[in-house]
């Protein structure tokens, strides 16, 4: 065997890995990295979707989504507070159905697949169901605020409160990501830990801090991470919920980024928009990763 | 180590390469399949198929489906096939894919803002053009071909208007002590009928049934608005449409009536679901487009009449949509394909298929003998009237016309949210309006 490798040559030593890759690699060049660097160009062109042309106007889409268009600024403070909202509020109740689940209760396996359920729903479905639910003249839960006297409520209709709605729908609807995750590192801390707390005197709450808690910390990681990248990425909850609305209080990046490719047709300005989205999530990850690293040293 | 990283350079370049070779393909296959858009699919022997794209749901979409089969039984050499998509953004996406790689269909109707984008991929038509096909253009709504015109052509085909209009309940009318066939014609009479029909019905302290309701899409109140302002004499953009001139006396003037529909007169709860809340009876008046009715129909007893003055310096004035087929560039070069296009065309533009389409759909026609067999229905004759004595405008033809609507929507949206004085919001929306007209010179 090793005859053979050795008699091949070059080739077979530094190509053929390549070309059993190829298959993912075609699919990951043409799919990922090719629409990737197309849209990099494409931020530095005004194009309008039908053009064959795609002339280069420099840094203009960059300049008119800094300084004149006044939805974009508002698109960041939105997609800002749905992350502080979203990513903490994920992770505490995520690590606490987690910690639930985590217990010898009855019907476990039921508990798990109830949370689970929701997180198959496509996006859509999820956001059609509350727009429905929350409809302030014919929704359900009016309807039964009313029979206890606190309704009508204009919900998705003010903007105050509008974001925390959108977010606690996708928590329903998502939370189940989290939950499983931090499942699956609670099971990988040593129970042998537990029992040695327990004999020198800790309490739950101390156990949960100085063993769960630190055990979880990869997890932790990844979970940000995952978070913080999934939440600059909302689109369909949001969109199928609101629209972006009302008064643009839910206009988050991506709707912004849709709406500007995909209504006003200026190609370049959208892609310029998930340039920014990129090289954000980037350095966020980069500085998350160092972070945690730090902490794990 | 150094041949992994070498490797690794080699990939990544011919990654880059690979990336923007496709790129440059990509784009001059684009041109090519441009080239060829007049080359359509091959058509059954002795039948030439027009594909037509439409964003019109239910109403105007299925009566329009009807009525082509019935054109498509009478022209057998012709088989016009008609695909509906859903409307907004999507839609406009779908057409510009399709023109890009040149595949786009033979027809497509369009909104009366939406010419202006596509000004270089659709066919143009002079006058002689279109009375070689048999359509000539004063038996139509002049107001309607000029809202096309570009440089001394015209860039699309107007089948049909909707105006918006005034609906009224003539049950509410009546329980409130009002002509049930006299709708209000003025502001003040506006606002005097409102507080009649503003009640609570069951007693409970809580007004329950109310004179007008401000619709929750604000694109709508921003065309409503807008209509407001026209007839106080002023407009959207300036003549040239190049500077927003509606932060003028006549734009805050009419903002502020509106907005005291809700607050000082009362006669108005916050914007809501309008239509849900006309067909249940709880509104007395509605100001929406004339070709909602169909939603009405057979829930509540109502009539339509052309919009109040509420100002008098151009009375009656309504914002007006129309419904527009636009064809792609190099269509014409079919000889065939465009002779047929042109032949379901003019079908469309004849007075039988517009009347009927207008009582079908509750769409207006353009054409102006339509108009006269519609002047006595009861429910359209007013509206037709309208358009027939020139009492409707349409939105400034400009490329990012949809962009403008969206910027006054958030406009009309603070203002009923109190955000704000009427100046300093139409103040604010004007230096944004000012910014996409000076992006897009």
């Amino acid at each position: 065997m090793g005859k053979i490798i050795k008699g091949s040559g070059l080739f077979k030593k530094t190509i053929s890995p390549y070309l059993y890759l190829l298959p993912f690699l075609a699919f990951y060049f043409i799919l990922q990295l090719f629409p990737l660097v197309q849209n990099f160009y494409v931020s530095f062109t005004e194009w309008d979707m039908m053009s064959p042309e795609k002339p280069f106007v420099g840094l203009f889409n960059y300049k008119t989504l800094f300084f004149k268009d006044y939805l974009f600024w508002g698109s960041v403070w939105a997609t800002l507070h749905y992350i502080f909202l979203n990513v903490p509020l994920k992770i505490v109740i995520g690590l606490g159905l987690a910690l639930l689940l985590n217990q010898n209760l009855k019907g476990k396996t039921f508990h798990r697949v109830a949370i689970f359920i929701p997180f198959v729903l496509n996006t859509a479905v999820v956001g059609l169901l509350f727009r429905w639910i929350l409809d302030p003249q014919f929704g359900m839960f009016n309807y039964y605020l009313e029979k206890v006297g606190l309704g009508p409520q204009k919900w998705l209709i003010e903007p105050k409160w509008t974001m925390e709605i959108v977010v606690l729908v996708t928590i329903w609807w998502s939370i189940a990501f989290n939950a499983i995750i931090y499942l699956a590192g609670l099971q990988g801390i040593p129970e042998e830990l537990y029992d040695a707390g327990k004999i020198d005197g800790c309490n739950a709450w101390q156990r949960f801090l100085h063993i769960t808690l630190p055990g979880l910390k990869n997890t932790t990681m990844f979970v940000v991470i995952m978070q913080v990248i999934g939440s600059f990425q909302a689109f369909g909850n949001i969109y199928m919920l609101t629209g972006g609305g009302p008064l643009n209080a839910t206009r988050v990046l991506m709707l912004h980024l849709y709406e500007v490719g995909f209504y006003y047709f200026r190609m370049g300005q959208a892609a310029a928009i998930s340039v920014i989205i990129f090289i954000i999530v980037l350095v966020l990850t980069i500085i998350m990763l160092k972070f945690f690293r730090e902490e794990t040293e | 180590m150094k041949r992994i990283k070498k490797t690794g350079i080699l990939m990544l370049a011919i990654v880059l390469l690979f990336a923007f070779s496709t790129s440059v393909l990509f784009a001059k296959g684009t041109q090519e399949k441009q080239k060829a858009a007049g080359k359509k699919e091959a058509a059954p022997a002795g039948k030439v198929v027009v594909n037509y794209w439409s964003r019109n749901g239910a109403p105007l979409g299925t009566v329009m489906g009807s009525m082509i089969k019935k054109f498509n039984t009478a022209n057998p050499n012709i088989k016009v096939k008609m695909q509906i998509m859903t409307w907004g953004g999507e839609y406009y996406s779908k057409i510009r894919a399709s023109i890009m790689v040149g595949k786009a269909p033979d027809i497509f109707d369009v909104s009366v803002y939406a010419p202006a984008m596509f000004l270089k991929y659709v066919e143009s038509y002079t006058k002689e053009d279109l009375s070689q096909s048999g359509i000539n253009i004063s038996d139509y709504a002049g107001s309607a071909w000029n809202a096309l015109k570009f440089d001394g052509k015209y860039y699309g085909i107007p089948i049909g208007i909707f105006p918006i209009g005034l609906y009224y309940n003539k049950d509410l009318f009546q329980k409130a002590g009002l002509d049930p066939a006299k709708a209000p014609t003025n502001q003040s009479q506006f606002i005097a009928y409102g507080k009649k029909l503003t009640k609570d019905t069951n007693g409970d302290g809580k007004i329950d049934q109310w004179g007008t309701m401000e619709v929750n899409w604000y694109n709508l109140v921003g065309w409503i608005w807008e209509s407001f302002m026209v007839q106080n004499g002023g407009s959207l953009l300036n003549k040239d449409n190049t500077k927003a001139a509606f932060d003028s006396k006549a734009g805050i003037e009419a903002l502020n009536l509106y907005v005291d529909f809700v607050r000082k007169y009362k006669i108005s709860p916050a914007p809501g679901d309008v239509p849900a809340a006309f067909a249940s009876g709880k509104v007395g008046m509605i100001i929406d487009f004339v070709h909602g009715l169909s939603g009405y129909k057979g829930k509540v007893n109502f009539g339509i009449k052309r919009m109040p003055s509420f100002y008098s310096k151009r009375p009656h004035m309504s914002w007006a949509s129309m419904n527009i087929f636009l064809s792609p560039k190099g269509l014409r070069k079919d000889a065939g394909k465009w002779k047929a296009t042109m032949t379901f065309i003019k079908w469309i533009m004849g007075t039988d298929f517009q009347k009927s389409f207008a009582l079908g759909a509750g769409e207006m026609p353009s054409r102006l003998s339509a108009f006269d067999a519609l002047k006595s229905d009861p429910l359209l004759g007013d509206i037709a009237e309208t358009i027939a004595s020139g009492q409707v405008f349409f939105p400034p033809s400009v490329v990012n016309a949809t962009e403008i609507f969206s910027v006054m929507g958030d406009a009309m949206g603070q203002a009923f949210a109190g955000k704000g004085s009427a100046d300093k919001i139409l103040g604010q929306a004007s230096k944004r309006v000012d910014q996409i007209l000076a992006r897009t010179k």
